[in-house]
């Protein structure tokens, strides 16, 4: 048996995804909404890349905001 | 092949002193009454994962000693339970005194201790199934989202949520600065509310002495000087002296400080209290960078040293992700603190030049009030640097607002009201007028910058609050909608689940046509509402509303069901501990054919006290010709010093009947020593044989031959039946001839068969054929059992 090979097939399995489909989603839906905001280009893809990173403090949101 | 649970061990664990359950890479149902200890064994596999029984902690549990609950009454040995994986050939284990869980260098088992599901979303209790349908929407939110794997994304939510919180601190404060600035035209019996109504009361003031409308600030210098050409100059030099005091004492102390001490207090316990559980708060910089560059390599070379990694980097990417996740509660905490001390640090500042603005005209006040001043202002210094040291860094176990300046507001008020006293006396009426004016617009110009830096501030507050709350919605409609899709998923595979329990036949149809999950909008931190549709008539309702007791039941198991087979990887554990309590035996079927179709891919785990949904499943496993991936175990009693007992073999006895054959036969070595130790142990119990004695319990085939088990079975059986001597004499040869099997079935985890498959078949007939004889003969004990 090829034991380099176990961990990709186990990490691989579909319903792991399911959770990155979230993630993606809400980053996606995340912008979208953005985008009809009156916050600028800046603003927007500032706030769209701190959710894409998964983690974000309150004082990271008003940084960009105030900018 | 991915690896499976071999054998699941118990060391003084719970109700477990001693106790092995052997799954050997399959699904296990295990039978036993109440009291048995079957739960003992789902709660060693939450501890074994978790590090801890969530029953033993949280609300409601504050009498149980959760470290007490996990031992042995005997307290024979240190509590711990391993779990042995095939067909890698090792363990992972952990013990009560342990903080980790104990794992082996090797990457198909850190691998599947790492992709395992949390126990939360891989162990279903009877009490979990009634309380998920029952429950509020929020805690039903909540443990959905734990259940999910996605407290992630709440605590995202949380985080734009107290930034629109932070936002409207901000504007509060910037309000109140900007009041206390206008504060000073309130004296007056005025309350200006913008700095072009102050502009506009100047301008009022102006024309009472025939100037021209003022329409801009650079125009008050010069109706000043006019106005001051007309004045008295007896008396000009103290009035100003005395308009320069007053103006200063006018000027309000800023509002707000106590409730910030009291704030930075209770997070300076929070933070304590978080630093104490975790030295590594100065590492959480590299942990974060560390997740970014671990997340994005698949390589399994170190960065830094070059060197191959046996493991690969998810062991890596799963520590630090776990340590990222408990120190981002103690970054956020450090956050306010530093956001708090920054508001604290600015109003003992603008106390501090208050009070220097007051000193200026200290030549007007008696010589104890200047030394309350200057002390209040020394303390007002001293606070400030050492809010500053905190701040950086500097150990403080409580924020006290100095005493001196409690008392400073009601000092400077008195000195207010003698200042004003001491300036109407020294007017003249005919000139009070003119004074008053002069007075109203030095105030106006020295005020007013600082009034349009207070606006400004306000006005960026503002746009910020609002900029806040907006990404806030923005946020939650986002997450709401995700969210959604998600749910809407597992609610069609719910459905999906439940009609396969319920649109039995023509007689009886799902009543349940639709079912919705439904995250409740806008809530800060969520709730999640499930209503169905009943007969597609009553419309969407709450199910407790008109479904029994037994099929809230299976629509509970069918929730949980369906989260499993979206969201868990396959081949991992299911532990279903006693989950079927009011299904009816029709529906039994039902759920052996869903358990059996969709979760064939999991490594399954099921209790019961239920002989009958026992004998469902062992059938069904039959039928399907699935009974060579299923163990069925019984367990016949337990003892308070020795643990569950296994009783009849029945179902192993089928296992081995079904394996010998040439291709199989060799994998029999488990079941043979189980089989064969049961036999002996109750013998040797029947007959009082004398073993040597054995200090952990842990009597072996061996020590039983060792003892001379054999001669004594032959020489009652013949005893009993005599004209039977030889047929005895040669059953007793085929299992006790067979020297080398003997001592191979006397090991612990016996590997693959060193002996012929005739010499295999010969052993169990003999085994099988004394068994029998001394059950015919009542020389074994608990028969049937």
């Amino acid at each position: 048996m090829n034991s380099e090979s176990e961990p990709e097939s186990k990490q691989s399995a579909v319903p792991v995804d399911l959770r990155a489909e979230l993630r993606r989603n809400l980053a996606a839906e995340f912008k979208s909404g953005l985008s009809s905001t009156a916050f600028n280009n800046e603003q927007q893809t500032a706030l769209g890349e701190l959710v894409e990173g998964g983690t974000v403090t309150p004082t990271q949101i008003l940084e960009v905001l105030q900018t | 092949m991915s690896e499976q649970a071999r054998e699941i061990r118990f060391e003084h664990f719970r109700g477990l002193p001693n106790y092995s359950c052997e799954l050997k890479g399959k699904s296990v149902v295990i039978l036993g009454g109440n009291g048995k200890g079957k739960s003992g064994i789902v709660d060693g596999i939450e501890f074994l994962f978790a590090g801890k029984i969530g029953r033993f902690h949280g609300e409601g549990t504050g009498g149980i000693d959760a470290e007490e609950a996990i031992q042995h009454i005997d307290k024979n040995g240190e509590p711990a339970v391993e779990l042995y994986f095939t067909p890698t050939n090792d363990k992972v284990r952990r013990a009560l005194s342990s903080s980790e869980l104990e794992i082996p260098a090797k990457p198909a088992i850190k691998n599947y201790i790492t992709s395992h599901p949390p126990v939360e979303s891989f162990i279903l209790r009877r009490g979990q199934i009634l309380n998920f349908i029952s429950d509020q929407d929020a805690n039903r939110y909540r443990k959905y989202i734990q259940l999910l794997g996605l407290t992630d994304v709440d605590n995202l939510q949380r985080s734009f949520v107290e930034a629109g919180q932070l936002a409207e601190a901000q504007l509060a404060t910037a309000r109140q600065a900007l009041s206390n600035e206008l504060a000073v035209f309130r004296e007056s019996g005025w309350a200006p509310t913008t700095l072009d109504s102050i502009l506009a009361r100047c301008s009022d003031v102006s024309r009472e002495f025939d100037f021209p409308e003022l329409v801009n600030w650079d125009q008050l210098n010069p109706v000043i000087a006019s106005l001051e050409s007309r004045r008295s100059p007896e008396i000009t030099a103290q009035v100003d002296e005395l308009n320069r005091a007053i103006l200063s004492f006018e000027r309000r102390l800023p509002s707000g400080v106590a409730g910030l001490v009291a704030e930075a207090d209770e997070i300076q316990i929070v933070l304590t209290a978080l630093c104490d559980a975790s030295d590594e708060a100065a590492a959480a910089g590299i942990i974060r960078e560390g997740i970014t560059f671990f997340a994005s390599r698949e390589a399994s070379v170190c960065p830094l040293c070059e060197r191959s990694l046996d493991e690969g980097y998810a062991d890596v990417l799963e520590k630090l992700n776990t340590r990222n996740e408990a120190l981002t509660q103690l970054r956020n905490n450090e956050e306010r603190m530093n956001h708090v001390l920054d508001l604290l640090i600015t109003k003992v500042q603008q106390t501090s030049d208050l009070l220097a603005d007051d000193l200026k005209s200290d030549s007007l006040l008696a010589a104890d009030d200047q030394q309350s001043l200057r002390d209040a202002r020394a303390s007002s210094l001293k606070w400030w640097r050492l809010l500053k040291r905190i701040q950086r860094g500097h150990p403080a176990h409580q924020i006290l607002c100095p005493t001196r300046l409690e008392s400073l507001w009601s000092l400077r008020r008195r000195l207010l009201t003698e200042l004003t006293a001491r300036r109407t006396s020294l007017i003249p009426d005919n000139t009070t007028q003119l004074e008053n004016a002069i007075a109203f617009l030095e105030k106006a110009k020295n005020s007013g910058p600082r009034i349009k830096s207070g606006e400004t501030e306000f006005t960026k507050a503002t746009k910020t609050s609002a900029n806040a709350n907006k990404a806030r919605d923005v946020f939650s409609t986002a997450r709401e909608k995700s969210i959604q899709l998600i749910f809407e998923r597992i609610a069609g595979k719910v459905l999906e689940y439940y009609k396969k329990l319920h649109d039995i036949n023509a007689d009886e149809t799902s009543e349940c046509t639709q079912l919705v999950l439904t995250a409740t909008p806008r809530a800060a931190a969520g709730g999640l509402r499930l209503v169905v549709e009943f007969l597609g008539l009553v419309g969407s309702s709450d199910p407790r509303a008109f479904l029994s007791e037994g099929h809230l039941d299976s629509l509970g198991l069918c929730l949980y069901l369906a989260t499993v087979r979206l969201f868990n990887p396959p081949e991992t554990l299911l532990v279903l501990d006693d989950v079927l309590t009011s299904i009816d035996k029709e529906h039994r079927h039902r759920v052996a054919e869903l358990v059996f179709e969709e979760f064939a891919d999991f490594q399954i785990l099921l209790t019961t006290h239920d002989e009958h949904w026992f004998g469902i499943l062992q059938t069904m496993a039959q039928a399907r010709g699935d009974l060579d991936k299923w163990i069925f175990k019984r367990i016949a009693r337990w003892t308070l010093h020795g643990g569950p007992e296994s009783a009849s073999f029945e179902s192993t006895w089928s296992f081995i009947d079904s394996n010998l054959t040439e291709d199989a036969y060799r994998e029999l070595g488990g079941p043979l020593r189980l089989v064969l130790e049961d036999f002996l142990k109750r013998v040797a119990a029947k007959i009082s044989l004398k073993v040597n004695y054995k200090f952990d319990g842990k009597y072996t085939s061996g020590d039983f031959t060792v003892s001379g088990i054999q001669n004594e079975i032959r020489k009652e059986l013949i005893a009993k039946c005599p004209g039977e001597e030889e047929v005895i004499k040669r059953d007793v040869g085929r299992v006790f001839g067979q020297g080398d099997l003997i001592n191979f079935l006397s090991h612990d985890n016996p590997g693959r068969l060193e002996v012929t498959l005739e010499q295999t078949i010969d052993f169990v007939s003999g085994l099988r054929a004394l068994t029998r004889r001394c059950q015919d003969n009542q020389l074994i004990k608990g028969v049937g059992a």
